[in-house]
């Protein structure tokens, strides 16, 4: 048995998110922000695949607002398809990890040719090619069907627990995975490991396309969260993220052990809160950003 | 929920070892002056009874203090205060009578019981407790209601220092005082050696148990709580057994005088004081229901419904999302609880045959985000 097996045990808990800021003004000014970005990417999204920086985009969405997209996507050359099949069928065949939700439906968006292929590679279970067709980096697509053979669906989780200790890290590009549940998706798989370069190659794709498309101000306040301190740890099927903003909780697999991950970082924010504990810092010593 | 107000923030006259807000003055969340119009405009705002709070609430100006009081007395018809009581005198009794406000004071015993209140030196600890003891007289004597905040540690509760404790409490029952509250210490308490060990929790609550049982008076918080808790008698009883949400900590709200915002001291171990978030969630709970003993949770627990994991604010390795550290204490005083009920022909919620339903229901609410309250929606 495996040092994972041997962690996750059984549970059941809704999908949620919650957050606590460190102040009302830490709030004002950054909650704006975040939400400006979640919305850029989720409607930049449709866009970058037509521009194949995704080849393909699978989406969770509510039966109407599938309908609302396909009736938008009519006049482009982008094509609509359900992915139908069992919770388990489609945790087999991609990393979606928010799967709970069972009244959402699995959405695929691309060119044709890609909606054909994935339609097919997933009618034949062949993860490997679908994980192929939507842009997953040969080494995550390895990582991801390894982790499959443990159940643990989290692919943070599973990344963190392989290496069976407490992991620091400075990757500030790829911190961007600690902040998903917030919304801000720049991938839509979870890279294989923290310092995975083709991972953090597609991250930079997203982010300078949207620097040409004319999203400089809103790249200038991912590249400064990015760049801040953060601890995320799971125990017991929650995990917390800990930013110097604010803290947040959702749910993950269940593990009878905690464990961690801390990204160093390089700025603080002025709007930062003074805290004991990392990510907070009594003094504001390294460089301040922006706000 | 009350509001708890800090005009002067955690700002303190004593130093007491195992204060739990030493975390926020390490942060420099003590305050040297206030703004009485953000106060009272939030008072306002937020409509909840007033409980003036700190560090230590008699710091503020007597003439500021009365505008809270009176606002307080307008808005809600009392009010509550916290203090050590080593600054009351004559004119705060005439405030706490003419606005009818009930005086909590923290005390661990009298004498040496009370040493970890530290005031700066041994002699000048001792002549503060003499203050606070003091002050509890004068309140008898005019008339008003007080209560007490008494912590556990080794000072007051282990070998022949528990039978002073005792001593004291049968004395403060003879005064006529209603009610105390007996804490454990805080898991962050800055010199651990004062903690007591499980076994000296146990042995103390134990007999706390069986003493109350002699007073007339004086009822501690906890065995009232616990006994109502295992009759699904949740109306009214402390935070601690309500399955908290260590995100909002619904029990308490509150400001201080410069109009930041604060949750309940229990949690923010980094002290910094997190902002309630929008939705209430009983997510620790739900997992702990779910979780192996072995692992830190409550599974199979019999005291669940009645206990919920307790207190986030005291969980195993300082992890809200284990169950309280103390968990052995609880259960140990649940099961004396537990036996006194059913000898008076009483089902406790532990032994009845609906126990799984009603997990079950409770489970479920939890899930759409709501925390029933037993006593009125289950039957
Ligand atoms: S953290 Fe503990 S003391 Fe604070 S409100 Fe919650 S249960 Fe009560
Ligand atoms: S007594 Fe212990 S195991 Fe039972 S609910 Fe309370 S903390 Fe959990």
């Amino acid at each position: 048995m495996t040092i994972e097996q041997q962690m996750i045990y059984e549970t059941h808990l809704h999908d949620f998110c919650r957050i606590s800021w460190v102040s009302e003004e830490a709030k004002a000014y950054w909650y704006p922000r975040i939400q400006c970005l979640t919305t850029l990417f989720q409607n930049q999204a449709i866009a970058l695949t037509s521009k194949e920086v995704f080849p393909l985009l699978i989406k969770r969405l509510y039966p109407h607002e599938a309908d609302e997209l396909s009736e938008q996507l009519q006049e482009s050359s982008l094509k609509i398809n359900h992915l139908r099949g069992t919770r388990k069928k489609l945790l087999e065949i991609f990393p979606v990890t928010f799967l709970n939700d069972q009244v959402k439906e699995t959405i695929l968006i691309g060119k044709k040719k890609h909606v054909d292929q994935a339609l097919d590679a997933f009618n034949k279970s062949d993860s490997n090619k679908f994980l192929e067709i939507i842009g997953m980096p040969i080494c995550c697509i390895k990582s991801y069907l390894e982790g499959l053979q443990t159940t643990i669906y989290n692919g943070l989780l599973r990344t963190i627990l392989k290496e069976q200790k407490k992991k620091e890290l400075n990757n500030q590009l790829l911190s961007y995975l600690l902040y998903k549940p917030l919304g801000l998706d720049l991938l839509q798989y979870e890279p294989c490991f923290f310092d995975c370069q083709q991972s953090e190659q597609n991250i930079n794709n997203v982010i300078n396309t949207l620097i040409d498309k004319g999203y400089n101000q809103e790249m200038l306040w991912l590249k400064e969260i990015l760049s801040w301190p953060i601890s995320w740890s799971g125990l017991h099927g929650i995990a917390e993220v800990k930013t110097p903003i604010n803290k947040f909780m959702y749910n993950i697999d269940a593990t009878a052990k905690k464990v961690e991950l801390i990204i160093t970082g390089s700025n603080y924010p002025k709007l930062g809160a003074k805290g004991l504990a990392f990510p907070y810092r009594i003094n504001h010593s390294i460089k301040e950003a922006i706000a | 929920m009350v509001l708890e107000v800090r005009p002067m923030g955690v700002k303190c006259n004593l130093s007491c070892k195992y204060c739990y807000q030493h975390k926020y003055r390490r942060v420099g969340k003590e305050l040297t002056d206030y703004d009485l119009d953000i106060i009272t405009g939030y008072i306002k705002k937020r409509d909840q009874p007033v409980d003036i709070f700190g560090g230590e609430p008699l710091l503020i100006p007597i003439h500021d203090l009365e505008k809270l009081f009176g606002l307080a007395h307008e808005m809600h018809g009392y009010s509550t205060i916290q203090t050590n009581g080593t600054l009351m005198n004559d004119n705060h009794i005439k405030l706490f009578k003419k606005y009818n406000v009930y005086v909590g004071l923290s005390c661990d015993g009298p004498n040496e019981l009370n040493n970890m209140r530290f005031a700066g030196s041994i002699d000048k600890t001792l002549q503060a407790t003499k203050k606070t003891l003091d002050a509890m007289h004068q309140l008898r004597k005019n008339g008003l209601d007080t209560y007490f905040q008494v912590q556990l540690t080794k000072i007051n509760a282990t070998g022949t220092r528990l039978n002073k404790l005792m001593q004291w409490f049968k004395e403060l029952d003879d005064l006529g005082i209603k009610y105390c509250r007996i804490h454990v210490i805080d898991n962050n308490c800055l010199d651990s050696s004062l903690c007591l060990t499980e076994q000296e929790y146990i042995r103390a609550y134990s007999k706390l148990y069986e003493l109350q049982k002699t007073l007339v008076n004086l009822h501690f918080d906890i065995f009232d709580d616990m006994e109502k808790m295992l009759q699904l008698k949740d109306d009214d009883v402390t935070c601690v057994f309500r399955g908290c949400d260590h995100y909002t900590t619904e029990a308490v709200m509150g400001i201080n005088g410069n109009g930041e915002q604060h949750n309940c001291g229990a949690m923010d171990d980094e002290g910094v004081y997190f902002q309630k978030p929008d939705q209430k969630g009983y997510e620790r709970a739900m997992m702990l229901y779910q979780t192996p003993y072995e692992y830190g949770g409550c599974r199979g627990c019999r005291f669940f419904l009645a206990c919920k994991g307790h207190c986030p604010g005291n969980a195993i390795d300082n992890d809200w999302r284990n169950r309280s550290v103390f968990c052995r204490v609880w259960q140990e005083l649940f099961s004396l609880i537990e036996e006194d009920l059913e000898r008076k022909g009483i089902t406790p919620v532990s032994r009845h045959p609906k126990r799984k339903e009603w997990e079950d229901i409770l489970w479920s609410h939890w899930q759409r985000g709501v925390n029933l309250i037993l006593e009125k929606d289950l039957n």
